[in-house]
């Protein structure tokens, strides 16, 4: 990992056109300003890896799908 | 007669459409087609068109959860070419679990679909209170689960 000290204020250049402001520093708290090209998607990195382990879990097979599918509809039309 | 009116009737799309993620969905990055097939009048069926065995099971979430709402952002509207509201529809993927009980639904997550040019993307909400395991199936136990909602 590529390591830098940036005071308030500063800025990082990534390829470019990705340019990483810090705004604030307030004890733990980093306020981080992003400008990016309007194709390059920025997430939290925790949510974002909430959402792939999320659907990595939701995953299933057409076959189970349809069988799971149709107990449920047993279930509710009784 | 092979379309489907949901949302006040705004949203249209074919019972069976194919869709293109220029950059896939969170965890599956290097998959781009997917299908969208109506399975009946709550549930959907998301797949992978390159591989069989990835498939999940979707809803339309304004079915389930009557106050959702989200806002789309400029850049996810540019990144899928949506230029009227009506263009879009809404899927959310269920975690299916044998105990209905324990279903849930990703609201944080919605996949956003195209209907006119057929693109897609999963987008992830900012600053949101949804969470990727909302329960399906309220704790109140609904008496008639019927096709009505």
């Amino acid at each position: 990992m590529l390591v830098l000290s940036r005071k308030k204020g500063e800025s990082i250049v990534i390829q470019n056109n990705i340019v990483l402001t810090v705004l604030s520093v307030e004890g733990d708290n980093v306020k981080i300003g992003i400008s990016a090209p309007k194709d390059i998607d920025i997430y939290r990195k925790e949510i974002f890896d909430a959402i792939q382990d999320n659907n990595q879990s939701a995953v299933m097979d057409l076959k189970t799908i349809q069988t799971a599918i149709l107990n449920m509809d047993g279930n509710r039309i009784e | 007669m092979d379309q489907k009116h949901v949302i006040n009737g705004k949203e249209q799309y074919k019972e069976e459409s194919i869709f293109t993620f220029p950059k896939g969905i969170p965890g599956f990055e290097h998959l781009r087609d997917f299908k969208l097939q109506e399975h009946n009048e709550l549930f959907s069926i998301f797949s992978a068109v390159e591989e069989d065995g990835i498939s999940f099971i979707t809803i339309n979430p304004f079915d389930f959860v009557h106050d959702y709402e989200f806002e789309l952002s400029n850049d996810a509207l540019a990144d899928i070419d949506v230029t009227v509201r009506e263009q879009i529809a809404v899927r959310c993927i269920v975690t299916w679990h044998s105990n209905r009980d324990k279903i849930t639904v990703n609201l944080i997550a919605p996949i956003i679909f195209n209907t006119e040019n057929l693109k897609g993307k999963q987008i992830i909400l900012q600053n949101s209170e949804y969470t990727t395991r909302h329960a399906l199936w309220p704790d109140v136990e609904l008496e008639e689960q019927g096709g009505e909602s």
